[in-house]
């Protein structure tokens, strides 16, 4: 009966988070190639809920926004109810990083009363920055970049990002006079959407 | 016996309590990282501009066709820029969004696991950190 117990609880240590609070530990001294090792085999152990929206706060600090805004849609996907202000935070920031101005600016104006004060207080400054880039109507070029961005995003398969760059270059270009190019983008994004019903 | 039986049930019962617990250990440990280490991009930000874009695009397919090697790179490298810079074109094109993600469900083995991970990583952050040109997508000058 002891063997028992001891080979239950074994079994239990082995299934206690380890690598998430090795990858918290990581994330915490800024060693965040570590931290993200750690929490990738967390997420693949399925030691919670938390793992996947870690990845993706880590992919956003090593500067690779769009493999951190993949991360975060899954996450969203996986494990809505671990969503906090600040990993919209995080999220907001690789949109930023990723140039989805509109979008970051969006998920910081959500935070609201989520976050704390010093949370509250970095969000309105980057918000601010970002009002001041559209003060002016942005040039058709940039429009034209964004779709450029989606059109490369669809064909290797990236479609969290296709939407993204999508929907960004829609709302930009309503922020022109003649809404510049937005049936076109209304159009590719309508495709982009998974039919409604059951998926096989 | 049933001292035993009495033994075994607490243990049991301390290892089932543990395992939140490690999970709210985690979980308050990184909302302290997250916190400490939550800090304002550097960069203003700035909208991107197609036609440098393609101008830096057409530049680097030169740079690589003057550059000694197979003649099969530079010319994939050319038709590199010129899909992207046709790629507006693509996207009007869509006709179907299937989302690609693939659930991890299996259990692995952690060291392999970590191995491999760490092997990828330290490849993927061999030259420094991403620009944030992740997926060969190209980023802007």
């Amino acid at each position: 009966m002891p063997g028992w117990g001891a080979a239950f609880l074994l079994a239990l240590t082995a299934a206690a988070p380890a690598h998430l609070l090795r990858g918290a530990s990581f994330f915490r001294e800024g060693d965040f190639v570590n931290a993200l090792v750690e929490f990738q085999v967390a997420r693949m152990r399925q030691e919670g809920p938390d793992a996947t929206w870690y990845v993706a706060a880590c992919l956003t600090k090593l500067k690779r926004p769009e493999d951190a805004l993949e991360a975060f849609s899954e996450a969203r996907a996986r494990a809505p109810e671990a969503d906090d202000a600040l990993l919209d935070f995080y999220e907001a920031l690789a949109s930023h990083d990723a140039r989805l101005y509109l979008h970051a600016s969006d998920l910081l104006a959500r935070l609201g009363n989520r976050a704390g004060p010093k949370l509250a207080e970095e969000a309105r400054i980057l918000r601010r920055r970002i009002e001041a880039l559209f003060r002016a109507a942005p040039a058709e070029d940039a429009v034209d970049w964004y779709f450029t961005k989606a059109a490369i995003a669809t064909s290797t398969r990236h479609f969290v990002l296709a939407q993204l760059y999508g929907e960004e270059a829609l709302a930009l270009g309503r922020r022109r006079a003649a809404c510049y190019r937005c049936a076109e983008a209304q159009h590719a994004l309508e495709a982009l959407r998974p039919p409604p019903g059951p998926r096989p | 016996m049933w001292a035993m039986k009495l033994g075994a049930g607490a243990i049991l019962v301390l290892g089932l309590v543990s395992l939140p617990a490690g999970a709210e250990d985690a979980r308050s440990v990184m909302q302290q990282a997250l916190m400490a280490q939550a800090s304002l991009p550097e960069q203003a930000p700035q909208l991107p501009s197609q036609a440098s874009e393609t101008a830096r695009r057409a530049l680097e397919a030169r740079q690589q066709a003057t550059r000694p090697g197979p003649p099969a790179t530079s010319a994939s490298t050319g038709k590199a820029a010129a899909d992207a810079a046709r790629g507006d074109d693509d996207f009007t094109r869509l006709t179907h969004g299937a989302a690609s993600s693939a659930a991890h469900g299996e259990k692995v083995d952690s060291r392999a696991a970590q191995g491999q991970l760490r092997a990828n990583e330290a490849r993927a952050h061999a030259g420094g950190p991403d620009t944030g040109k992740g997926h060969g997508h190209g980023g802007n000058p």
